[in-house]
C-alpha cells in the first residue's frame, strides 16, 4: 500500500482538499519542523496494515471497556460512554481486544475473508481523513465505521 | 477504587490512533492508559525511542497536546526545562495555567544513557511524572541489551550461542535507585493491570514534585511474542511476581499493591516468549532455576520491606 | 550610566541581572564559573526572579535550555571547552529547533591534554552547529555584545541561538574599565520576549522535535541556513542601534588603520588589540600596517571583510585554534574562501598561535608582521601555514 508519498503538506488548507498536490518547499514550512497541528496522526490510516480484523458483537458486549482500555490504537469506538464498534481506519488487527474480552464479544477474522467490496480498501487519497474542528472524526461521533 | 472507564472514554483522546507502533505494542497501550488520566494543560517530554519515533513523524503526530522530543539521554532534563520555564513564567506573573509535565522514555533512555539526566532532575525536585516504558532492551534499534535486560534473556547483543546463553549477569533495580533519591512517589506498574496503573498515574500527577513509574512493556518483535498475547504477558509478568506492583513514598514507605492469589511459576511467563525459549531446554535447566530463584528472592525481600495491601 | 572596574565574567553576570531571563541553567567549568556564581548571588538575594537551575552536567544544561526556550521562556547559559564539547549534540538541536538561546562562551582549550587556558578550539569546533558566533576583544565588548545577543537571537528573521565568545582568563578574569548602562536602558533595548510556538500555550499546543525523514529534512536545513544568512544584516542593524543608546556602535568587522594599509593582520578577540600595538610600531617605521578583526564569525561576514581589506596586498591571519590536518586553520580557511570567491589577489599567510594559553609575544608578532612586509615586496616567500611561539626542538 503506497504511503503518503504524494501527499501535500497537511497545513496547506487548499492542498489538503485536493490530494495530489506537491510537497511544499522550505519557504512555506513552519519554522524548525514544529508541527502546529497536534493529533494530526488521526488523519493517517494504519488500517491498511492488518491481516485480520476485529469484529464486535453488540449483543454479547457487556460494556466492560476492557477492549477499550487495552487497544493500542484507539480503535475501539466509544460514544457517550458506550462501546459502539471498531474503527477500521486504525485497527491493525493485533487481536488484543479478542484476547482480553471476558465474554467473547470480539473475535478476529482474516481480512481476506472480507468481501473485496466491503473491505476498507484505502486508496492513497482516502488515507487522509478530515477532522471536525474539535479534532474528532465525524464518523466516530456517529459510532459507525 | 475503580477507575470509571466509561466516563474517561468521553474525554478527547490525548494520545490518538494513527501512530506507527507495532500491532499490539505495549508502549501504545501504556501511553493511552497514562494519557487517559491526564487533564490538560500538560506538556509531554519524550526521549528518542520507539514511542517517540513512531508517534511524531513529520507532519503527523498522535499526541493531541504540546510535546517535545529533543534527544536520547535527556528526556528528564528536557522536560525539566519546560517545567522550569513554567515556574519562571509563573514567578514573572506571565502564566496562570497549572501545568502538568510527563516524560516518557524507554528503559534504554532511562536505565542507561538517560540515567544521569533522570537522577539530576529528580534530585533537583522538578515537578514531573517520569514514565519508563520498560521492554527490557533497546528495542527501537534492534533489540540490543540494556541495563534492564534480565539475566539469560536473548538480545541481539547477547544472543544465545554455544558459549553464552543470553545476557550474563542481572539487571539493575532502577525502581530502587529512583526511590533512593527520596522523591515523593515511585512505583512499578503494568498495562495488564490498567486500574492499578491508572490510579498510580492519577496519584503521581497530584504531586508538586518528581514522581517515577516503571512500567513493564511487552514488545512484539523484541520479546518474540504474538501481538494478541501482549496484554496477557503484561498480566503474567505480575502474576509470576517477575514484575511486582508496588509503590514507595518518599523513599521510605513501601506498599505492595497486588498479591497474586497464586504465584505462578516463571515458565508460564517465559514460555510465550522467544527471548526466553532457550531456558525451556533441559541443557539450560540451571539457568532457568537461577532466574526463578532470583525472582523468588526479590519477591521475598520486597514483601519483607513493604506493607502488603490490596487496594 | 556608570563606570566600573569589572572582569568580563562579572560584566556578563551583571548584564544577565539587567536582562533578567526567565531561566538560566548552567554547570560550572573554569574559566566560566564566576559568571554563574555571581548570577547565583543575585538569585539568592532576590534581585532577579530568574529560575536558576544548577544542573548536573552541561548536556543537561543545554537540554534544559532547549526545553525552557521551546516552552516560551527567555533562556541564558554559559560554558567553556569540555562543557561545550559535552553539550555538542544539543547545540545542533538548539539551532535546528530555532531556539533563541544566548550563551556566554568563555574560550578555553579542548582536551587532550587537559588545559584550562585560552584558545579558540572550543568555539571553532562548534562553528558548523548553526549558532551565531560573535567574538569580543575586551570586557566592554563582552558586556555590550551580550546585551545585543538577545535581540539578535530573538529577531523574527533569525531565531537562532547566539554564542558570545571571549578569551578565557585574558578577558574573562582581568579587571577592566567598563561603562555599564542603566537597568532601564538595557530593558528597553532588549524589549520583552516574544515566544514563537511556545509549548506552554494551552490553546495552541505544538509538537517539537518530530522525526523528519528524507522528504522534509533538507528543506528544514535550508530554512535554517537562510536564517543564518539573514543574521548578517540583523547583527549589523542591532550593532548600529546599540550605538545610538550607548555611544558605542558595532559592525561586523573591526578595522584599525586599514584605510591606506599595504599589509594587515587578521585576528579574533584580544589578540587583535595586541596586533594594533605592533601595527602602530610599524607605522612609526613607515610601514603601512593595519589590523582587522572579524567580530561576527558565524555567519561569516565575507562581504564586510573584503571591504575592510581594501587594497592591501598581503594578509596574515592569526588563528588561536588549529584544524588538524586541514592545512589551514579555521579563520584563515574562511577568509581564504571569501578571497577566492571574490577573485582577490590578496596573498594569505596563516599562523596558529596561543594554543592552551601560550602567550603570543610582541616580538613574535612583530617578526610575523615584518615577514609579511617582505613578502609584499617580493623579498621573501613565507610558508602559507605555520605555528608561532612553539618550541620546535
Amino acid at each position: 500500500m503506497k504511503e503518503q508519498d504524494e501527499m501535500c503538506h497537511i497545513y496547506e488548507a487548499d492542498c489538503r482538499q485536493e490530494y495530489g498536490g506537491e510537497k511544499v518547499g522550505w519557504r512555506k514550512l513552519p519554522m524548525g519542523a514544529v508541527i502546529t497541528e497536534p493529533g494530526s496522526a488521526q488523519r493517517y490510516t494504519t488500517g491498511n496494515w492488518r491481516a485480520e480484523r476485529a469484529v464486535w458483537l453488540e449483543d454479547k458486549c457487556i460494556q466492560c471497556f476492557f477492549c477499550w482500555v487495552h487497544c493500542p490504537d484507539n480503535a475501539i469506538i466509544a460514544v457517550d460512554g458506550q462501546v459502539r464498534g471498531i474503527d477500521y481506519f486504525f485497527c491493525k488487527g493485533c487481536g488484543i481486544c479478542d484476547q482480553v474480552c471476558p465474554v467473547d464479544a470480539i473475535y478476529m477474522i482474516p481480512e481476506s475473508d472480507i468481501e473485496a467490496t466491503e473491505r476498507t480498501e484505502v486508496a492513497p487519497g482516502d488515507s487522509i481523513r478530515s477532522l471536525e474542528p474539535d479534532g474528532v472524526d465525524a464518523a466516530r461521533k456517529e459510532g459507525g465505521q | 477504587m475503580v477507575i470509571k472507564l466509561r466516563e474517561i472514554s468521553k474525554k478527547k483522546p490525548l494520545f490518538t490512533g494513527g501512530h506507527r507502533l507495532c500491532a499490539g505494542c505495549g508502549a501504545a497501550v501504556i501511553a493511552r492508559q497514562v494519557m487517559n488520566m491526564v487533564d490538560e494543560p500538560v506538556v509531554i517530554g519524550n526521549g528518542t525511542g520507539c514511542l517517540e519515533v513512531t508517534t511524531s513523524i513529520y507532519p503527523f503526530s498522535s499526541w493531541n497536546v504540546s510535546w517535545i522530543h529533543s534527544a536520547f539521554p535527556n528526556t528528564a532534563s528536557t522536560i525539566a526545562g519546560v517545567e522550569s520555564a513554567w515556574r519562571a513564567l509563573r514567578d514573572f506573573g506571565e502564566m496562570k495555567d497549572n501545568y502538568r509535565f510527563i516524560a516518557f522514555a524507554g528503559d534504554g533512555g532511562t536505565y542507561d544513557i538517560g540515567l544521569q539526566a533522570l537522577s539530576g532532575a529528580i534530585e533537583r525536585g522538578h515537578r514531573f511524572l517520569y514514565v519508563c516504558y520498560n521492554n527490557q532492551a533497546y528495542m527501537n534499534t534492534g533489540y540490543q541489551r540494556s541495563g534492564a535486560t534480565p539475566a539469560s534473556s536473548w538480545s541481539s547483543t547477547t544472543p544465545v550461542g554455544t558459549k553464552q546463553k543470553g545476557k550474563p549477569g542481572r539487571s539493575k533495580d532502577l525502581t530502587a535507585i529512583t526511590a533512593a533519591h527520596k522523591i515523593p512517589y515511585v512505583a512499578q506498574a503494568s498495562p495488564g493491570f490498567w486500574n492499578d496503573l491508572m490510579l498510580k498515574v492519577e496519584r503521581a500527577l497530584q504531586i508538586d514534585g518528581p514522581s517515577f513509574i516503571n512500567v513493564i512493556q511487552p514488545c512484539i518483535p523484541g520479546w518474540g511474542i504474538l501481538p494478541r498475547d501482549s496484554m496477557r504477558l503484561a498480566k503474567l509478568a505480575v502474576d509470576t511476581c517477575y514484575w511486582p506492583l508496588y509503590e514507595i513514598i518518599d523513599g521510605r514507605e513501601c506498599t505492595i499493591n497486588y498479591h497474586p492469589k497464586q504465584k505462578l511459576p516463571l515458565t508460564e511467563f517465559l514460555s510465550l516468549q522467544k527471548r526466553f525459549k532457550h531456558l525451556l531446554k533441559d541443557e539450560n535447566k540451571a539457568l532457568l532455576e537461577e532466574l526463578q530463584a532470583e525472582v523468588d528472592t526479590d519477591w521475598e525481600m520486597l514483601m519483607m520491606r513493604c506493607v502488603g495491601s490490596l487496594r | 550610566m556608570r563606570v566600573v572596574a569589572e572582569t568580563a565574567n562579572g560584566a556578563v553576570a551583571e548584564a544577565m541581572r539587567q536582562i533578567e531571563p526567565h531561566v538560566v541553567a548552567a554547570y560550572p567549568i573554569t574559566p566560566q564559573t564566576e559568571v554563574v556564581e555571581e548570577f547565583a548571588g543575585y538569585v539568592s538575594d532576590g534581585r532577579v526572579r530568574t529560575r536558576f537551575v544548577p544542573v548536573e552536567s552541561e548536556h543537561s544544561a543545554m537540554s534544559i535550555c532547549v526545553g525552557a526556550s521551546a516552552a516560551g521562556a527567555r533562556v541564558i547559559t554559559a560554558t567553556s571547552s569540555q562543557g561545550l564539547a559535552y553539550m555538542w549534540e544539543m547545540l545542533y538541536i538548539a539551532s535546528g529547533n530555532r531556539l533563541p538561546i544566548v550563551m556566554a562562551l568563555v574560550n578555553r582549550a579542548l582536551s587532550a591534554p587537559i588545559n584550562i587556558h585560552c584558545d579558540h578550539s572550543d568555539s571553532m569546533g562548534a562553528r558548523d552547529s548553526g549558532w551565531i558566533q560573535i567574538y569580543c576583544r575586551d570586557a566592554q565588548e563582552v558586556y555590550d555584545t551580550f546585551i545585543q545577543a538577545l535581540p539578535i537571537a530573538e529577531h523574527e528573521d533569525v531565531r537562532l541561538p547566539v554564542m558570545v565568545c571571549y578569551d578565557g582568563f585574558i578577558v574573562s578574569h582581568s579587571l577592566a574599565r567598563i561603562e555599564m548602562m542603566t537597568d532601564e536602558r538595557v530593558r528597553d533595548f532588549i524589549g520583552s520576549y516574544k515566544a514563537i510556538y511556545p509549548l506552554l500555550d494551552r490553546d495552541h499546543p505544538v509538537i517539537y522535535g518530530p522525526l523528519v525523514l528524507y522528504d522534509y529534512y533538507m528543506e528544514f536545513k535550508r530554512q535554517q541556513a537562510e536564517a543564518m544568512n539573514r543574521a548578517l544584516e540583523v547583527v549589523f542593524e542591532i550593532g548600529k542601534r546599540f550605538g545610538k543608546i550607548s555611544g558605542r556602535s558595532y559592525g561586523l568587522v573591526s578595522s584599525y588603520r586599514m584605510e591606506d594599509a599595504d599589509i594587515a593582520l587578521a585576528a579574533l578577540s584580544s589578540t587583535a588589540r595586541t596586533a594594533e600595538v605592533i601595527a602602530d610600531e610599524l607605522r612609526d617605521q613607515g610601514i603601512r600596517a593595519g589590523v582587522i578583526s572579524p567580530r561576527l564569525f558565524r555567519p561569516f561576514p565575507a562581504k564586510a571583510l573584503l571591504q575592510a581589506l581594501g587594497g592591501i596586498k598581503v594578509l596574515g591571519v592569526l588563528d588561536r585554534a588549529d584544524s588538524i590536518g586541514a592545512g589551514m586553520a579555521p579563520l584563515a580557511a574562511d577568509i581564504g574562501a571569501a578571497l577566492q570567491s571574490a577573485g582577490s589577489n590578496i596573498r594569505l599567510y596563516n599562523r596558529v598561535y596561543g594554543l592552551g594559553g601560550r602567550d603570543l609575544t610582541l616580538s613574535d608578532l612583530k617578526s610575523f608582521f615584518l615577514s609579511l612586509e617582505r613578502a609584499g615586496q617580493g623579498k621573501e616567500m613565507p610558508a602559507h601555514f605555520g605555528y608561532l611561539g612553539v618550541r620546535e626542538d
